[in-house]
């Protein structure tokens, strides 16, 4: 709670400093701006997670943005402050969260950024190989925009250009967790956990040992693009072990080692942009396979294509596939009552965007087909651009599967449809 | 159209012909529609070896509603007047687009390479753009208003020599080779500057719809430039204005300024 409050007030000063130049950019370099977000979201389904006391809703979110920025004119170096101050009528909880506070210098060939910052590479649309910065699948779920899907890293990056290529280096000092959808708000249609009613998460400490290092090396030739990436940290999303194991009380996150080496070509062909993305993704607390709560070695690959096909009507398809290693000793080493995982899975996505009214009308869909496991998740939404400042977006999370033990079967009862809107300033 | 139509529409063409023949025989000094059109590509387009401006885009309804872009351009030119450029867009408002970037490497008669770096999620997309004649950034402006059209997608004749509010100019006639939303384009070329002053789209019925005009031209260090020009949506009495300022010539920007890493963070010495 005095979090909360020295939080608040901090938001509060920060708003009223925005105000005062709201849009502004003077000769120090100083600008101040942000927007006002409401977002609710409605679940479809009769069922109300067990601690939920919100019915019907998942989000019922009012959130404040401030950003602070500050570029002094010629300067080599330069700050960013993005703080979020949000109140969800369904959790009944007020938050702060420093989204970015970074500080930029840039000498010669170096770029340096240092602070929380959002992290981003590789060439998946909504789906991420070489990818590992954290991610907040939960938000994702709940139709908050987009930005809100990356959760900020506490990092130093340094990026080298040399002639022809990059080369980017990030260290993750402090670990932060994937965010998934909690039971709080997710009606789970498989949760092998139900009965623990205590959880707990066991984060990977701040230290040298576990500092995680992400990089990549990436130039291209003509307008071909390549790049080169490399890992070694933690799985974000973690592994849940049950204490007892059979019907447990106590249910622990925790975070197992991985190391990824992967690589990306993207060219332009048949008209449009063909994208190749592979990874291997070596669990290194768990190589030869036998521990059924930590993921096996796998490799991962995605082949992309997007095209513009008529004016302001862009399709993106991709193919994701991914191999498990060790299958049969994954198999064998399997609790009973646990779903078994195919050795090879296979999803396709779909995406169409059409602009519309001077492109202030945005109608999109994008679906994810889970090919093996026959699941689905589908995303229709349509945003109008009401004016400069204002905009507002309707749409849907719409959850399937054939079964409920599935990566989006276990949402089918969490599917929602969600309003947004945001004013800027 | 009946036979007899088409054939007398087919003997009215050749007899203009003609006389068109006749006409520029008597001046023999005209320059053609080609070099003309080459001339105006140039001087539009292509000034300077690279080209720095702050662009203020108003985006006017009917009804007078107004939207507002604002962003920074830098512009280097890889060859001569037609061959390839690049382009570095830094969006400044409306507030949501604030710091997205937008990278061009324009080839002629292909596909352009373009690159958006949208800022909230740290992520550098690259997009397919087959499409030219879609509109920039909701204006009246198309891509290729801003960056200029392939010399070789149009065929074009002078029509004749004429002064538009005083401005001796060129009168060209343009028409797409393949299928465009327009079907001919008269052209008014200022006979000193090169710059286009008016522009008329007539689409395939041959109703005018589109109106270009430069309404400001500036002298800038030596190289005339259109700091204020108005694309008018005649049906839908929809226009958009484009204002130039702090506009510099030869900064002496380099390839590197034109990559990933300037579009995630602009070069500030550059920037307006």
């Amino acid at each position: 709670m005095n979090r909360n409050r020295l939080g608040l007030l901090v938001g509060v000063a920060l708003l009223a400093a925005a105000r005062a130049r709201a849009g502004t950019a003077d000769s120090s370099g100083v600008s101040a701006h942000g927007f006002l977000l409401l977002d609710s979201a409605v679940r479809l389904s009769d069922k109300t997670p067990a601690g939920s006391s919100a019915k019907d809703f998942l989000l019922g979110e009012a959130l404040g943005r401030v950003e602070l920025a500050i570029e002094p004119p010629g300067s080599d170096a330069a700050g960013t402050l993005k703080l979020d101050v949000s109140h969800d009528a369904v959790t009944g909880g007020t938050d702060v969260e420093l989204r970015e506070g970074a500080l930029d210098w840039r000498k010669g060939r170096l770029d340096l950024r240092a602070g929380r910052q959002v992290l981003t590479w590789g060439l998946g649309d909504l789906v991420f190989i070489n990818d590992l910065f954290p991610k907040d699948y939960e938000s994702f779920f709940l139709g908050r925009p987009i930005e809100y899907l990356k959760v900020p890293s506490d990092a130093l990056r340094t990026s080298l250009a040399l002639k022809g290529a990059a080369v980017d280096v990030v260290a993750i000092p402090f670990f932060s967790a994937d965010r998934l959808p909690a039971r709080d708000r997710f009606v789970l249609g498989f949760d092998p956990f139900a009965s623990a009613n205590t959880s707990q998460t066991m984060q990977p400490a701040a230290s040298w040992a576990n500092t995680e290092l992400a990089a990549r090396v990436h130039g291209s030739t003509g307008s071909t693009e390549l790049a080169l990436y490399a890992f070694r940290g933690f799985f974000h999303s973690g592994s849940l072990r049950g204490d007892p194991a059979a019907a447990p009380a106590t249910v622990m996150r925790f975070f197992p080692r991985l190391s990824v080496y992967g690589a990306s070509v993207q060219r332009s062909a048949l008209q449009g942009i063909l994208s190749v993305e592979a990874g291997y993704y070596d669990s290194r607390d768990d190589r030869q396979g036998l521990d059924p709560l930590i993921p096996n070695s796998s490799a991962r690959w995605l082949v992309g294509y997007q095209r513009e096909v008529s004016t302001d009507f862009t399709i993106g398809l991709q193919h994701v596939s991914e191999l498990m290693m060790d299958h049969d000793r994954y198999r064998s080493a399997l609790p009973a009552g646990f779903p078994e995982v195919s050795r090879y899975r296979q999803t396709f996505t779909v995406r169409a965007t059409r602009l519309l009214d001077r492109q202030t009308w945005k109608l999109s869909v994008f679906a994810f087909f889970g090919f093996t496991e026959n699941d689905v998740m589908l995303i229709p939404e349509a945003e109008q651009k009401v004016s400069d400042q204002l905009s507002v977006a309707v749409g849907a999370n719409l959850f399937g599967g054939d079964n409920r033990a599935t990566t989006f079967g276990t949402l089918a009862d969490s599917s929602n449809v969600y309003v947004r809107a945001r004013l800027g300033f | 159209m009946t036979k007899s139509r088409q054939a007398l529409v087919a003997a009215l063409g050749a007899a203009l012909a003609v006389l068109g023949t006749a006409a520029s025989a008597q001046q023999p000094a005209q320059p053609d529609a080609d070099a003309i059109a080459r001339q105006s590509l140039e001087a539009f387009y292509y000034p300077g070896k690279d080209f720095r401006a702050l662009i203020e885009m108003k985006l006017v309804t009917r009804n007078g509603e107004t939207r507002e872009r604002s962003l920074t351009m830098l512009r280097k030119n890889g060859g001569g007047p037609g061959g390839p450029q690049r382009y570095l867009l830094y969006f400044h408002k409306p507030e949501d687009v604030r710091r997205m970037a937008f990278l061009v490497w324009k080839y002629p008669e292909r596909d352009d390479d373009r690159w958006l770096f949208l800022p909230a999620i740290d992520l550098v997309k690259r997009i397919a753009a087959s499409d030219r004649r879609s509109s920039f950034v909701g204006s009246d402006f198309t891509y290729e208003d801003i960056s200029g059209r392939d010399l070789a997608a149009d065929t074009r004749k002078l029509l004749r020599e004429e002064k538009l509010a005083g401005i001796p100019c060129h009168l060209l006639e343009c028409a797409p080779r393949e299928e465009a939303e327009y079907g001919r384009k008269l052209s008014w070329i200022d006979r000193k500057s090169f710059l286009p002053r008016r522009e008329e789209y007539y689409d395939r019925r041959g109703e005018l719809y589109k109106l270009f005009s430069a309404d400001t031209v500036e002298d800038i260090k030596g190289v005339p430039t259109i700091t204020r020009r108005t694309m008018k949506d005649v049906r839908t009495g929809h226009t958009t204005t484009v204002e130039l300022t702090a506009v510099e010539y030869g900064l002496g920007l380099d390839d590197e300024t034109f990559t990933e890493r300037f579009l995630r963070r602009p070069p500030q010495r550059w920037m307006r």
